[in-house]
């Protein structure tokens, strides 16, 4: 994929009459910023993400199946840590099937194709690969708790 | 039996305006957002927030399976889907009784029948509800032409098969009908596949007149009175009004009694609303549509009635009767609807999203603002461009057209285009206070407005 300059010219007319004030463009591993009004702001490797709304202490949280505390936080922790998360909403399963040993326990080395867990949307059983090589530090979800999209479920040690 | 948790299966302002309504009613809700829309108003006044995909609608909104695994997961027990969306799909509505999940509106098969043109419009004859003259489903020329020398010029075309404004062809003289037929048919092979027309007889002097019904579980139905939803632009609405003016008794009488009784001849249950053609010059008004959810001009019909519409929805639901009869509701002065959009008028209302930095919308007596927006709230560009809804009450039509100007006059937002200039300007029209609209009149106020501001801009 390549971006020819007229490419550029058009997305930047197209920028200029948006109310946007930045943008950020990723096609594979090409990426193009660029902002209106002044110098971009530092980024990290990985995308931001919005902080987590926040909760609204009067009210009582709902009662019922209600997974760990969800904290969206950047990719990769201060300690080089990374998460892997549910891409999908549904209910998350450690192991192929109830009472077998799980996908992947705590200190197991894991490779991008290695199955995490299954999570079930409406009867439909989708398996979830690691999508990264390293080691699993923590297991974030319990078995058969439900998880939303994009939640953290592994926390993993990249291989360096 | 009372609903104890709702999933709101939508977003912007009528997911804030259901939740609302079920914290009144003491019900608990769950908001399911889009990866757009985790810092929404919608997710931050929720019990709980739950994303259930990315951006695109396609992948979250639309996503039947993950609205309902959110449901399921988070222990609901009743879903609202809003309007737009998922509101009017039968196959969401049936997978939600399936599940044990009661969906707050109609059942699936009122859904379906009212979906469906050529079903609705049928069952509508049958209750006696007038039909425009014409015919559903045309495929030969011959046809078409006999159908025109019996109802007369001028006709209008449109693909069967088709929804919306796409393709129609009016035919205003008798030597330009097998044109427009053979262009009409060609264009709806092209769009949907199939070539069978709908014609019928062409309104020009046409008010969009509408009834709100409301009906329970135990066969009580009973009708809110009707909205004038006449001005619209590319056939979205722009502005309501409650009730529908200077229309005779006899009009609003036989719109009132034939939606009540299409309601209760297809057994349905909760609030929908029986959209009507009525043709000024020849005071007669024919059948348009059953829309089987709440609808966005809905506040109109709640200010002059007091009757807030989404709590009965979510008590009938619940498998509570209605908690009024018909003889209980009364109608007080006159309400209008704005619709604020993140549009740029004078840009041909092109979409216009973007982080509002300045949110001042009017405030007092009489004024009601539905919206999920506030400062510093960033419009995202994946969804519909509507950001708010303001709502006045006055004595009369003319007492609420002044205070929609005053309104609209303070209302201030900065840093996104909206389509408030616009409004002020319609508002401020001498032919709008006379009354004297139809559903063209407001397509030749756009392009006057549009043009003025390019003149200006190039000045």
């Amino acid at each position: 994929m390549t971006l020819t300059l007229e490419d550029v010219r058009q997305i930047l007319s197209i920028i200029e009459a948006s109310s946007f004030d930045s943008i950020e463009i990723r096609i594979g591993d090409m990426s193009l910023a660029a902002s209106k009004s002044g110098p971009l702001v530092a980024r990290q490797a990985a995308p931001p993400v919005l902080a987590p709304a926040p909760q609204p202490t009067a009210e009582p949280a709902p009662a019922g199946p209600v997974s760990a505390p969800h904290q969206e936080t950047e990719d990769r922790h201060e300690d080089g840590l990374v998460e892997i998360k549910a891409p999908i909403v549904g209910i998350f399963y450690v192991a192929p099937e109830p009472g077998a040993a799980p996908f992947v326990e705590e200190g197991d080395r894991i490779d991008a194709d290695t199955t995490v867990g299954i999570i079930e949307v409406m009867k439909v059983f989708n398996s979830i690969s690691a999508e990264t090589s390293g080691t699993v530090v923590r297991c974030l979800v319990e078995d058969g708790a439900f998880v939303e999209f994009h939640q953290p479920i592994l926390l993993i040690r990249p291989e360096a | 039996m009372a609903l104890k948790r709702v999933l709101i299966a939508n977003r912007g302002e009528i997911a804030v305006r259901v939740i609302r309504a079920c914290q009144a009613l003491g019900i608990e809700t769950v908001a399911a957002v889009s990866a757009a829309d985790r810092d929404s108003m919608a997710a931050r006044i929720a019990d709980r927030a739950v994303c259930i995909g990315p951006a695109r609608s396609s992948e979250s909104y639309l996503r039947i399976d993950a609205l309902l695994a959110t449901a399921l997961g988070t222990g609901c027990d009743a879903v609202h889907p809003g309007y737009g969306f998922l509101s009017e799909n039968a196959r969401f509505a049936a997978a939600c009784a399936e599940n044990g999940l009661i969906f707050v509106g109609p059942s699936a098969e009122n859904i379906r029948q009212m979906g469906n043109k050529l079903v609705a419009r049928e069952i509508a004859q049958e209750v006696g509800v007038p039909i425009a003259p014409g015919s559903p489903h045309i495929s030969e020329f011959s046809t078409a032409r006999a159908i025109a020398d019996e109802i007369g010029m001028p006709v209008l075309f449109k693909a069967a098969a088709g929804g919306g404004g796409r393709g129609i062809r009016i035919v205003h003289r008798h030597e330009e009908l097998r044109g427009a037929f053979e262009a009409a048919s060609a264009e709806a092979k092209a769009a949907f596949g199939d070539d069978a027309l709908f014609l019928e007889r062409y309104i020009g002097n046409a008010r969009h007149v509408e009834v709100q019904v409301l009906a329970d579980a135990q066969g009580n139905v009973i009708h809110l009175g009707e909205r004038d939803c006449s001005l619209q632009r590319r056939y979205q609405k722009i502005l309501e009004e409650a009730p529908a003016f200077d229309l005779a008794q006899s009009l609003r009488d036989g719109m009132r009694e034939t939606s009540v009784a299409l309601a209760r001849h297809i057994g349905y249950r909760s609030a929908g609303t029986v959209e009507f053609i009525v043709d000024v010059d020849r005071g007669e008004f024919f059948f348009l549509e059953m829309n089987t959810r709440i609808q966005v001009e809905h506040p109109v019909t709640e200010m002059i009635t007091g009757v807030d519409i989404v709590a009965e929805q979510l008590r009938i639901a619940a498998g509570q009767p209605l908690s009024f009869t018909q003889s209980d509701v009364r109608t007080e002065g006159h309400a209008i609807e704005c619709r604020i959009n993140a549009e740029a008028p004078a840009r041909n209302f092109a979409p216009s999203p973007g982080r509002i930095t300045e949110w001042a919308p009017p405030q007092g007596a009489g004024i009601r603002v539905d919206s999920h927006a506030q400062r510093d709230y960033v419009v995202p560009p994946f969804y519909d461009s509507l950001i708010a809804k303001l709502i006045v009450h006055g004595t009369d039509r003319a007492d609420a057209i002044a205070r929609m100007a005053e309104a609209l006059a303070q209302f201030e937002v900065g840093g996104i285009d909206t389509t408030i200039p616009f409004l002020r300007q319609v508002l401020a029209h001498p032919g709008f206070a006379a009354g004297r609209i139809n559903t063209n009149w407001l397509a030749g106020i756009a392009e006057d407005f549009i043009a003025e501001q390019a003149e200006e801009f190039n000045a």
